[in-house]
């Protein structure tokens, strides 16, 4: 084996965003730009060299600063966390090549995008419930920072929405820290896990577990705590870059550190089954404030909630496939979800209004972003041949066969129909009237990278099998890999999509009631109660099941 | 440190007196301080971790085995650290909040960002 594949060390994708971050805010913003794209195209490289050593000799461990396993700082990368940092290595070059020449990107814009990459990186390598702390709330500064970055007008208010929530939510992760602490004496994961599993009495693991799934819940936008999500990730202060990086990874983090925390101590507990219901409810809510919403942005936002119900059910479907087949929708979903914000923002620059109602024809007035956006679309509902289909197929085949969990999964895809039937009416029709507006030239970039996205989705659609067993230590099953139920999926597909539309036309359309639960605002008071609400929950499921 | 009245409990109180505050205030300031209690309760609550009274301070190099756990102490410093640059952050914004909006109430300020 040659030198440059086993010299990598952990931390290099870590330190080089930030120390080019740190360095380049004193250059010139151009000669910024040119440093962070040949970063990012490094980062690409030293991701795909560690997720091949991952794949090919097992988890990497590093201690930082010689110390031993319990007192010092353990990095780790292992084949959950392998493939999510390649991932986010990926989405954030194609970010960067997509805004090569939109004006925001000064050199505080630049910094603080390439921190926030290395944190998030850190965040997959990090192996202490601590550093896991301190990282999430370096992350919820700097998100909050790029929330309020074009100063919009409600721009103040969802960036302190979010800040305060998740300081909220990290009052009870650190509660939760201290009661792991007090009970183990250690806060490394594999300590936690070794000593969780030899607990004569799990009871002691219930309160740390559920204050920490409590924020982590937060952080993911699970069922009742995802009221601040939308506001985040549609703010209209936020660049459509920024959007697409907390819907596409951000909220992939708290997922991550979910299955982490169900590693350490939800598997003693037993709370996977309690878990796939969250996720159910998570997913089907989503989808019914999808439908409700009229801006564009607020529509990608709350279907980012359903799917995040989805990923959870494939997460603990309790089995290998249907766990990884989670996986791959992480993957899947961080790619359609952050094209088709960028083409969001792209077309509402171009019509002037965010008013799904109001946008008619992108199809005639921008083909190739259109294109690249129906691409997205297909990829999302499980369209054959498009990689939501790949996922969705292997979340549900996880599920235990012939009950009633398998048409849940139906249920959720019809609802993504639904809501993409609602969105797609924007591709169609005439432009209205006032297309006298000046065209700004066209931006080769944004197109470009638009396209690359959409080819991703098409190509992990084609080749499912072998993307799968690239990623994940799985093997996809044959009927994946052979393509022989393609024609079945085309029809469920096919069938689904009718019904979506049918229901649509005759039923969701003409609904009153969609304007009266738009107007439906929670303040932080009801998100904190709901919260508490939510841990209050889960309390009493642990004491009653353990 | 004996008895229901011990640094331990104390905080778990603190932690939920903090919440309370979360959970019934509409002011956005207040709301600020009593996330503030919380994490303090919660740092109060690690620091005491394992604590006993006839512990000394972990410095210099004899008797290691009387020592408290310095562990704890390094993270909370970190803890500590933290709480106050997110409190600042989120008072910066709060002045930018207050300045555009005019109010620091939660549901007011909801309501005039929705409603234009």
């Amino acid at each position: 084996m040659n030198t440059l594949f086993l010299s990598v060390p952990l931390y290099a994708p870590v330190l080089l965003p930030v120390v080019a971050a740190a360095v380049g805010y004193f250059v010139h913003t151009r000669v910024y730009k040119h440093l962070l794209i040949a970063v990012q195209a490094v980062q690409v490289g030293l991701a795909a060299i560690l997720l091949a050593r991952v794949r090919t000799i097992g988890t990497i461990f590093e201690r930082l600063g010689g110390w031993e396993a319990p007192v010092g700082i353990e990095l780790a990368l292992d084949e959950i966390s392998a493939p999510l940092v390649l991932l986010v290595t990926v989405v954030f070059l194609l970010l960067v090549l997509f805004n090569y020449r939109k004006l925001y990107m000064v050199n505080t814009f630049q910094f603080l995008l390439v921190s926030l990459q290395g944190v998030m990186i850190s965040l997959f390598l990090t192996r202490d419930v601590f550093n896991v702390y301190v990282l999430t709330e370096l992350t919820t500064i700097i998100v909050t920072v790029l929330i309020l970055f074009k100063r919009g007008k409600p721009a103040l208010y969802n960036g302190m929405l979010y800040l305060m929530f998740s300081i909220l939510a990290m009052a009870f992760f650190l509660l939760g820290i201290g009661f792991v602490y007090r009970t183990f004496g250690v806060l490394d994961f594999d300590g936690i896990t070794g000593r969780a599993a030899a607990l004569d009495n799990p009871r002691a693991l219930i309160l740390p577990y559920a204050l920490m799934v409590t924020a982590v819940g937060m952080k993911a936008g699970l069922l009742p705590m995802f009221g601040w999500l939308p506001r985040a990730h549609a703010a209209p202060s936020a660049p459509s870059m920024v959007s697409a990086l907390l819907s596409g990874l951000q909220v992939k983090v708290g997922i991550y550190l979910f299955i982490r925390l169900q590693q350490m101590m939800g598997l003693t507990l037993g709370t996977t089954g309690f878990f796939l219901v969250v996720g159910l409810l998570t997913a089907v809510s989503g989808f019914l404030l999808a439908i409700c919403q009229r801006d564009i942005k607020l529509v990608l936002a709350y279907s980012t909630v359903s799917q995040i119900g989805l990923i959870m059910i494939g997460l603990t479907s309790g089995s290998l496939i249907g766990f990884w087949g989670g996986m791959l929708h992480i993957v899947n979903h961080a790619l359609f979800k952050a094209l088709l914000f960028l083409t969001a923002g792209l077309i509402a620059k171009e019509y002037g209004t965010r008013n799904l109602d109001e946008i008619r024809g992108t199809f005639r007035r921008m083909p190739l972003v259109t294109a690249a956006a129906f691409l997205a679309v297909l990829g999302m509902t499980g369209a054959p041949f498009f990689n939501g289909s790949i996922s969705k197929y292997l979340i549900e085949s996880g599920l235990a066969a012939g009950t009633r969990w398998q048409a849940t999964i139906y249920l959720v895809n019809f609802g993504t129909m639904l809501v993409f039937t609602r969105y797609a009416t924007i591709f169609f029709g005439r432009p209205g009237a006032e297309t006298g507006r000046q065209r700004g030239p066209v931006d080769p970039w944004t197109r470009g990278v638009a396209l690359l996205f959409g080819a991703a989705i098409l190509a992990i659609g084609l080749f499912g099998g072998p993307v799968m067993s690239v990623l994940f230590p799985v093997e996809s099953p044959l009927e994946l890999v052979s393509g022989a139920t393609a024609a079945g999926k085309a029809i469920a597909f096919a069938g689904t999509l009718g019904a979506a539309v049918i229901v649509y036309l005759f039923g969701v359309s003409r609904l009153a009631v969609l304007d009266r639960v738009r107007e439906i605002a929670i303040s932080f008071n009801g998100m904190a109660i709901l919260m508490s609400g939510f841990l209050g929950v889960v309390l009493v499921f642990l004491f009653v099941t353990v | 440190m004996g008895g229901i009245i011990n640094v331990q409990n104390v905080s778990l109180v603190l932690f939920f007196v903090g919440l309370y505050g979360v959970l019934s205030n509409r002011n956005i300031i207040k709301s600020i301080i009593a996330v503030n209690i919380m994490d303090v309760a919660a740092i109060l609550f690690l620091i005491t971790v394992n604590r006993r009274p006839d512990q000394i301070p972990p410095v210099g190099s004899e008797n290691i085995a009387a020592m408290a756990d310095p562990l704890p102490q390094a993270l909370m410093i970190t803890a500590i650290v933290i709480g106050i640059s997110v409190t600042a952050v989120s008072i910066t914004l709060f002045i930018g909040l207050f300045r555009r909006h005019g109010t620091s109430d939660w549901e007011k300020v909801v309501h005039r960002v929705d409603r234009g």
